[in-house]
C-alpha cells in the first residue's frame, strides 16, 4: 500500500532468535542507531525468541531506558510464556509493556 | 493482670516485661515509702518529685490505673495542694501489692 | 573480618524503669546504649563515649534536661552529638519556649516503643548524613580497595552466623556474590547477588557491593531503604547495560524475625522445623539501572531450626539447554525438602550435588547460601 511517507517514530522489530551475549553488542548497537534517529515507540517482537540471557536483558532494560528520557516507549510483544514469567519474576512488566504469545 | 498484652504493647516478650515489672516494683516500692513520709511531712516539693517518678515508671509500663492516682497527686502537689495525698499513697500501695503478687503467680 | 556497625545512645533519666524500657527497646534493633542518671554524669560519659545520640529527659533533680543541654553544646567534643528530649506531656505546655534550639526533638512519655525507635532512627540518619557527606566519598574509596583485597566470609570468620555456604565461579572474575555482615549481637544480614554479564568489569562491582552493604546495612535503615541506597550508588558506577539481582534476608535472632528483600532475584527457599518447604516469591526490581525502583519486602516469624536457602540463577538453569530458569524451581523445592537432617554447612553443598550432577558444562557461576535460625 503507497503511502506519503512521513517520518515515523514507531517501528517494530523482530529479531528471531535468542537474546544472548554472543549477539548482545550487535543488537544494542542497532537498538541505538534507532533511538538516535528519532525512533520513540519501539516494538521488538518476540516470535522466534526461547531464551534471554542477562546480558540480553541489560540491552532490553537501557534501550527503555533511553527511550524513557526521550518521553517514548519500549513494547515487546510475542513473548513466550516462561520469559513471560521472567519479566514478570523481575518486575520488568512495570517498566515496559510485555505482551505474551497467542 | 495481662502481662503478654503489656509486653506485646511495648514491643517486648513477656519475660522482659516481668522483669521490667519487678524493677519497677522494687523502685515504685522506695518511691512510695519516701513519697509518704512526704506527705506526712507537708512537704509539698518532694511530694512532686515522688509521685512524678512514680507517674512516669507505671505510665512507661502501661500501669494506667498507677499512673493516673500519681499524677493526680504530683498535679495536686505542684499547687502546693495535698488533699487526697494519704489516700493517693494507700491506693497506689495496694496495686503495687497487687502487682507483686501477679508477678509471683507468674514466676 | 566484618565490623559490627554499632551505634550507640546514651539514655538519661533519673527513672531507672523508664530507662530500662528504652534500653530494651533499642537493644532490640541492635543498638547499644549506656545511661546515667544524672547531668554531671551523663556530661561525662557523652564525653568520654562519644555516644551518637542522647535522649535526655527534662525534669531531673540537680542539673535538669535544659541544663544539660546547654552544657554540652558548650563543650566542643559533645557539641554536635544529636540531643532528644523526653517529657512527660504536661511539661511539654508550660516548658515549650525552652525547645527552639537546643534539642532536635522531643518524644513524649510513656513512652510508645515505636515512636522512640523511629525518632531515633530519623535524628540518627540525619546526623549521619551531615556529619559524612564530606568524608564519604574518601571513606568509600578507601573501603573498596580494602574489600578488593579480602575474601569471600566463611562460616568459620562468623560462626554464630548460622550459615553455610558454597561458591564456584566460572571465571576468576566471579560475577556471582554474597556477603554475611553482623549488623549487630543479634542481627545479621545475608546477601546474595548476581552481576549481568561475566567479563572483566565485574569484580569491581562485587567489591563496590561489599563497601556498600557494610556502609549501608546498619541498624538505622530498614532493609528495603538499604538495598535503595545500593541501587542509587550502583546506577551512578555501572554501564547503563548492567544491573545485578539480589537477594537480602536480615534476620533478628533475638526477635525470632526474618526480613527477606528481593531485587529480582529467584525465590528464597524456606525450610521450616516443621512444616512444608516452600518458595518465597517476592517481586522486585533489578539493581543498578532503574532510577525509581521498588523491592518487594516479607517479614517471617522463626522459629529455632528454620531454615533458608538463597542462590543465583546458575543452581537451577540447566547447563546445556535453552531454557531461563524459572522452570527450574520445582526440582529445587524438591531436593530442598530432603536437607533437613543435614548440618546447614554441609547441606549447600549437598544440594548442588543433587542439582548438578557434574560441574563440567557449567555455564553459570554457583552461589548457594544456606541460614539457620
Amino acid at each position: 500500500m503507497a503511502t506519503a511517507r512521513k517520518k515515523s517514530t514507531k517501528k517494530t522489530i523482530k529479531p528471531g532468535k535468542d537474546i544472548i551475549a554472543s549477539m548482545a553488542e550487535d543488537f544494542k548497537a542497532k537498538l541505538l542507531k534507532l533511538v538516535e534517529q528519532g525512533i520513540k515507540n519501539l516494538t521488538i517482537d518476540f516470535k522466534g525468541v526461547n531464551m534471554v540471557d542477562s546480558v540480553g536483558l541489560g540491552v532490553l532494560i537501557a534501550t527503555h531506558n533511553s527511550l524513557d528520557s526521550v518521553g517514548g516507549e519500549l513494547t515487546i510483544k510475542n513473548v513466550s510464556h516462561d520469559i513471560y514469567n521472567l519479566f514478570m519474576t523481575m518486575r520488568l512488566d512495570q517498566h515496559f509493556e510485555v505482551i505474551k504469545a497467542g | 493482670m495481662d502481662f503478654k498484652g503489656l509486653a506485646d504493647r511495648l514491643g517486648l516478650e513477656k519475660e522482659e516485661f516481668i522483669e521490667l515489672a519487678e524493677l519497677f516494683v522494687e523502685t515504685g516500692s522506695s518511691d512510695l515509702r519516701q513519697l509518704q513520709s512526704a506527705v506526712e511531712q507537708g512537704d509539698v516539693q518532694e511530694v512532686v518529685k515522688k509521685s512524678h517518678s512514680i507517674k512516669g515508671a507505671s505510665g512507661n509500663l502501661g500501669f494506667t490505673e498507677i499512673f493516673g492516682v500519681a499524677k493526680d497527686v504530683e498535679a495536686n502537689a505542684r499547687e502546693d495542694n495535698l488533699d487526697g495525698a494519704v489516700g493517693a499513697v494507700v491506693v497506689i500501695k495496694e496495686k503495687i501489692d497487687q502487682l507483686a503478687q501477679a508477678i509471683n503467680e507468674k514466676a | 573480618m566484618n565490623d559490627k556497625q554499632n551505634l550507640t545512645i546514651l539514655l538519661v533519666d533519673d527513672e531507672p524503669v523508664g530507662v530500662k524500657v528504652l534500653e530494651k527497646t533499642l537493644q532490640k534493633e541492635g543498638y547499644r546504649t549506656i545511661s546515667a542518671d544524672n547531668g554531671p554524669l551523663a556530661r561525662r560519659l557523652a564525653s568520654k563515649k562519644q555516644p551518637d545520640l542522647i535522649l535526655l529527659d527534662i525534669m531531673m533533680p540537680g542539673e535538669d534536661g535544659f541544663e544539660v543541654v546547654k552544657l554540652l553544646k558548650k563543650d566542643p567534643s559533645t557539641a554536635y552529638i544529636p540531643v532528644i528530649f523526653l517529657t512527660g506531656k504536661d511539661e511539654l505546655a508550660s516548658k515549650m519556649m525552652g525547645f527552639d534550639l537546643e534539642a532536635v526533638d522531643y518524644i513524649t512519655k510513656p513512652f510508645h516503643g515505636r515512636e522512640v525507635v523511629a525518632r531515633v532512627r530519623l535524628h540518627l540518619k540525619l546526623s549521619l548524613a551531615t556529619n559524612s557527606l564530606i568524608e564519604s566519598q574518601a571513606a568509600r574509596l578507601r573501603q573498596i580497595q580494602d574489600a578488593q583485597t579480602s575474601m569471600l566470609v566463611t562460616p568459620e570468620d562468623l560462626p554464630d552466623a548460622g550459615f553455610g555456604v558454597y561458591y564456584m565461579a566460572l571465571l576468576e572474575a566471579g560475577g556471582d556474590f554474597y556477603d554475611v555482615l553482623q549488623i549487630s549481637d543479634d542481627i545479621y544480614g545475608y546477601f546474595v547477588a548476581d552481576v549481568s554479564g561475566h567479563d572483566i568489569a565485574t569484580s569491581y562491582i562485587t567489591s563496590a557491593v561489599k563497601a556498600l552493604l557494610k556502609q549501608n546495612c546498619i541498624p538505622i535503615y530498614q532493609p528495603a531503604e538499604s538495598m535503595k541506597m545500593i541501587n542509587n550508588v550502583l546506577k551512578e558506577i555501572l554501564p547503563e547495560d548492567k544491573y545485578l539481582t539480589a537477594c537480602y534476608a536480615r534476620l533478628n535472632r533475638d526477635k525470632k524475625c526474618m526480613t527477606i528483600v528481593n531485587g529480582g532475584h529467584p525465590p528464597v527457599v524456606y525450610l521450616p522445623k516443621e512444616g512444608q518447604t516452600r518458595l518465597i516469591e517476592i517481586k522486585g526490581d533489578v539493581l543498578g539501572i532503574f532510577s525509581d525502583v521498588y523491592f518487594g519486602v516479607q517479614d517471617i516469624r522463626v522459629t529455632e531450626g528454620d531454615r533458608f536457602y538463597i542462590y543465583s540463577d546458575g543452581l537451577i538453569e540447566k547447563p546445556g539447554q535453552r531454557k531461563v530458569w524459572t522452570e527450574g524451581l520445582d526440582d529445587l523445592l524438591k531436593a530442598c525438602s530432603g536437607l533437613r537432617e543435614i548440618p546447614i554447612r554441609k547441606s549447600v553443598e549437598r544440594l548442588k550435588d543433587m542439582l548438578l550432577e557434574d560441574t563440567i558444562g557449567l555455564e553459570d557461576d554457583i552461589v548457594v547460601l544456606g541460614i539457620e535460625a
